[in-house]
């Protein structure tokens, strides 16, 4: 058994057999690597948010994986009710079951083959920058310094920006408040990655009010 | 005889080595694995799967984990993708004739 070389580029044309007999007839692999795709080939994200494909109007994968979720959400949205009315858990918890469907382009590792997903990446990012009082983190996207955008859900395996959006409050000069929040995302990037980013831009695009400090125990 | 392994037994060998490299938290099922499928389907792996490819001829395993806070990334993918390589080879030495990759997704730092 030859141990791995350089990976083939995943844009090389591949078919793939799925590896459970009981699967449907052979299909082509998904293309966008972070797509979760049932065995009918029809898109989980897409079903949810849009309803089922035209030709699987009557495919009972979808109608199973549809009930399966709207009972998921009315499932959340009980519990949560039950234990009180935090209306925002809710939308959270779904935002985070949509997250799982659609987690964002795969961020290549200095590893061959390996990856992280731009959520999770992302999500340490914010965690890093409200690491600082006085800073709450918003959207947060990681992107080929190139302008390269993913093929097949993939970033290309080139110098990588982080662009991150933060509201902060009057503590710090703004100048200030970005460099700050830049270097414990270059840290946080290579200690708990080993991910070297090429640039980090961080956008100010709101100020907080000296009370609105995030809660992070919902982070 | 070269006999290729049932892709199950493959996949099952690939997630017992992945878990037990330090610093992997929990295999990161996919939404679908959890979803209850119109047409049960026995046996699956969670985290792990095993694509075997024509076009080249080579047997893919990705792998989906999360990965332990304390714990670098990169350093757990590498260990990974090496504790696989060597569990195989050890329970299938010269079965194979296929080139075999193993893919590792983070797909959360806990």
């Amino acid at each position: 058994m030859a141990l791995t070389g350089p990976v083939p580029d995943p844009a090389d044309a591949r078919t793939g057999r799925p590896t459970d007999p009981a699967d449907l007839t052979a299909r082509p692999v998904d293309p966008a690597a972070d797509d979760e795709t049932l065995p009918c080939g029809a898109s989980l994200a897409l079903l949810w948010e849009e309803g089922p494909a035209p030709d699987h109007a009557s495919c009972p994968h979808c109608a199973a994986a549809r009930a399966d979720l709207a009972a998921l959400d009315r499932t959340v949205r009980a519990a949560v009710t039950a234990h009180g009315d935090v209306p925002d858990v809710a939308a959270r918890v779904m935002d985070l079951v949509r997250t799982e469907l659609r987690p964002g382009p795969l961020v290549p590792l200095e590893e061959p083959d390996g990856w992280i997903t731009e959520t999770a990446a992302a999500r340490l990012f914010r965690q890093a920058a409200e690491s600082l009082p006085g800073v709450a983190a918003g959207s947060c996207r990681v992107a080929a310094v190139s302008g390269r955008t993913a093929a097949r859900g993939r970033l290309p395996r080139e110098p990588l920006r982080v662009r991150l959006e933060i509201a902060v409050d009057l503590s710090r000069t703004v100048p200030d408040a970005v460099a700050a929040v830049r270097e414990r995302i270059l840290g946080a990037a290579a200690q708990h990655i080993g991910l070297e980013l090429t640039a980090v831009d961080v956008a100010v695009v709101d100020l907080l009010e000296p009370s609105a400090v995030p809660d992070r125990r919902l982070a | 005889m070269n006999r290729a392994p049932d892709l199950r037994l493959i996949a099952e060998t690939a997630a017992r080595a992945a878990a037990g490299v330090p610093g992997v938290a929990y295999f990161s099922p996919r939404l679908t694995d959890r979803l209850r499928p119109a047409r049960p389907s026995a046996g699956r792996t969670p985290g792990v799967r095993v694509v075997p490819r024509d076009t080249p001829h080579r047997t893919d395993i990705e792998i989906s984990l999360a990965v332990r806070g304390g714990h670098q990334a990169t350093a757990v993918a590498r260990d990974v993708r090496l504790a696989v390589f060597e569990a195989l080879h050890a329970e299938y030495p010269r079965v194979w004739a296929t080139e075999v990759t193993v893919s590792i997704t983070v797909t959360a730092i806990v």
